[in-house]
């Protein structure tokens, strides 16, 4: 599959008064044409910072220190900063966590579409903008967009708002969409319907996706690909099916024995012991150590590379691998 | 901080239950309309003298004649003599009722540059003088010249603050939103305009500006000098305001969809302090009135014959004026009508739009 995004060694760092938060430390995957990439991961271990990084949406105290994200043969973090609107939006668009909070009170839906597709086509007539936004608002399948397109992000409920988020992002055929925890505010109903949505647009537009959840079971239903994020690393990347029947590393293990189970509903979940490490206090090895059952001395002093262990499969683990399979 | 339909009918329902404001409300109407209509309302032109009539009072509307019989309201004509100290004593000839005649004809204007009229709603006929506010030095209609002068006092107001806002809301929602360096040198600077004693700044200002200008140029410093004094206020609020705003997830989600940083500030930042900076103007017009005042007061401002509330008052710097011609005193009323009903009027829709003051109530 021909890659449209490679993201190599990214470290995205916050910088506070007294400590250096590391939120994202050494991110890399690919995302090929027209595939989902699933990025799992617990709060707090750098899904969404990894997600504005990659279009550079980081604000004082936060940095970008290093890395590189590689998008039609160019460094994202290198060109000038005055190209990077033109990217956004346009190649590249973001589909935030809360619709609400993501849309302006104080301009109409419609208005709001509108906006977008101007600020990448500066000559688009206002009938055809119009005509477009419509467009846009019933391929999202938006109940009655006529009145929609007047009506402000209030007078919606979280479902809709949502699919005029969908939308907005959609307005300019991107060529990928990240979806930061797209239905996380929403209820399990429409969280379904809103999966199905993405199901049925990705068709039809043949867009790439980055799907940011913390939701394993939601992830599945819709990725290619998952990448398993902890602590401001990827542990663990590979095709669902893989990851699903095989995973290797031990957080990955146990994230999935964490979830129920058909035929085990009477069985006691595991948890995975302990908490995530703080983003400004993280172990010398192994990130993962302290809460690792297969964790060994060496564990603890050395950092894990992420190494293909076979193709497309990557683990970031010292001792998993071909051990780790048995 | 929705401004939507919704909150802005029930915004406007709680207004009117705002008795204060609403009389506020509709005493500025009157006078912006009567400031609008000025060469219809007043009888006679601003720069109408008539010397024979220096300083004379009020005139006496009666509506029952010497006889004893009720009558249409009428004013006898006036005539002086010297007492022994050479003032004027004006004393009225009963020998003629001169009726008050509504819609009659008067001296020529020019209504708001578009035609040439002598209509005026009332008058009365030669050679009485109508004086409803008496007279000043030269003999001409006080009543006249306080109503064409709301016409330079009270839009002083409002163009002013309209510039102020303007600039304070800008420099505001690019200190905000930029942070940083920007922030400190914006802000740095709006505090040094700040810490000036205004008046001084008033004046050093208007030193700047040549003393021999014409009446529109006159204007225009005064309301250029005035918003570049009330500015820096503005800005500092937007920017407290732009600060919250820049960290709302909208503003990052236009940012991911391509808006560049202006764009932001004039779409998603400023139009959210909206609330706040009408609120605000209402209650910070009084002041531009004020300034106004005190330049023409102090004969830096609007000059003769040209008439504003200020530059009338200038007249009512001697003491002895006051004593002997105490109507000279009567544009002080209306400055003060005015900047009363501006302050409870902006108290009212503070109340009413603020969304902070519902916090405080609850």
């Amino acid at each position: 599959m021909e890659n449209i995004l490679q993201v190599r060694n990214l470290h995205t760092y916050f910088y506070l008064e007294n400590s250096v938060v590391k939120a994202v430390e050494g991110v890399s995957f690919d995302l090929g044409k027209g595939e989902v990439l699933g990025l799992v991961g617990e709060s707090g271990c750098g899904k969404s910072v990894t997600a504005y990084s990659l279009i550079k949406l980081i604000d004082k105290p936060g940095r970008i220190k290093k890395g590189e994200v590689i998008f039609k043969g160019k460094d994202l973090l290198k060109i000038n900063e005055k190209f990077l609107p033109k990217i956004r939006g346009k190649d590249i668009s973001i589909i935030f966590q809360e619709p609400h909070a993501a849309l302006s009170p104080v301009y109409t839906v419609g208005y709001q579409i509108e906006e977008t597709i101007r600020a990448h086509n500066r000559n688009m007539g206002g009938k055809q903008l119009k005509e477009k936004v419509l467009e846009l608002l019933v391929k999202v399948e938006i109940k009655d967009p006529y009145a929609k397109i007047k009506s402000y992000p209030h007078n919606l409920s979280g479902g809709e708002a949502q699919r005029v988020m969908i939308a907005q992002s959609l307005s300019c055929q991107p060529q990928i969409v990240i979806a930061d925890e797209p239905t996380t505010a929403l209820d399990v109903t429409i969280q379904a319907k809103v999966i199905g949505l993405f199901k049925k647009l990705k068709e039809e537009e043949n867009f790439s996706l980055i799907f940011i959840t913390h939701d394993l079971a939601l992830c599945a239903q819709l990725a290619d690909r998952i990448a398993v994020m902890y602590a401001g690393q990827i542990v663990e990347i590979a095709s669902l099916d893989k990851i699903i029947k095989e995973p290797l590393h031990p957080y990955t293990k146990a994230l999935f024995l964490s979830l129920p189970k058909k035929g085990k509903e009477k069985t006691k979940l595991q948890a995975i012991k302990g908490d995530v490490p703080e983003a400004d206090k993280k172990p010398k090895g192994c990130f993962f150590y302290p809460r690792c059952n297969l964790g060994k001395n060496s564990c603890r002093e050395n950092r894990p590379e992420l190494k293909e262990i076979e193709p497309g499969h990557w683990v970031r683990c010292l001792v998993c691998g071909i051990e780790g399979r048995r | 901080m929705e401004s939507s339909e919704g909150s802005f009918k029930k915004g406007l329902r709680k207004l009117r239950k705002h008795r204060l404001a609403v009389f506020s409300f509709w005493v500025l109407l009157v006078l912006y309309l009567s400031a609008l209509f000025a060469p219809v309302i007043s009888p006679y032109h601003y720069e109408t003298e008539k010397r024979a009539f220096s300083y004379a009072p009020p005139s006496r509307i009666r509506i029952i004649d010497s006889e004893g019989n009720l009558s249409r309201p009428f004013i006898y004509k006036r005539n002086f003599q010297f007492d022994q100290f050479y003032r004027r004593i004006y004393q009225e000839d009963k020998s003629e009722k001169f009726p008050i005649r509504f819609f009659t004809r008067g001296d020529r204007y020019h209504f708001l540059n578009l035609f040439e009229t002598d209509f005026h709603l009332f008058g009365v006929d030669e050679p009485a003088y109508l004086n409803l506010f008496g007279t000043d030095a030269r003999g001409r209609d006080l009543f006249s010249r306080v109503i064409y002068g709301s016409q330079i006092s009270l839009s002083i107001g409002l163009v002013g603050v309209f510039i102020a806002m303007l600039i304070g809301s800008f420099v505001g929602g690019i200190s905000g939103y930029f942070g940083g360096k920007t922030d400190s040198f914006l802000m740095r600077f709006a505090e040094i305009i700040m810490v000036i004693p205004s008046l001084y700044l008033l004046l050093s200002l208007r030193s700047i500006f040549a003393y021999n200008l014409t009446s529109l140029q006159m204007y225009f410093v005064i309301v250029v000098i005035m918003s570049f004094i009330g500015w820096p206020g503005i800005a500092r609020i937007v920017r407290g305001m732009a600060i919250s705003l820049q960290q709302r997830e909208y503003v990052l989600a236009a940012r991911s969809l391509g808006c560049g940083h202006l764009q932001i500030i004039r779409k998603h930042i400023i139009p959210h302090t909206f609330s706040y900076l009408i609120v605000s103007a209402s209650i910070s017009i009084p002041g531009y009135i004020l300034g106004e005042s005190a330049l023409s007061l102090l004969g830096l401002g609007i000059q003769d014959p040209y008439a504003s509330w200020g530059n009338l008052l200038s007249d009512a710097m001697a003491i002895a004026h006051i004593r002997l011609h105490p109507w000279i005193l009567i544009p002080g009323v209306f400055i003060f009508i005015t900047v009363m009903a501006f302050n409870l009027f902006g108290d009212g829709l503070r109340d009413a739009f603020d969304p902070r003051s519902e916090f405080i109530k609850k």
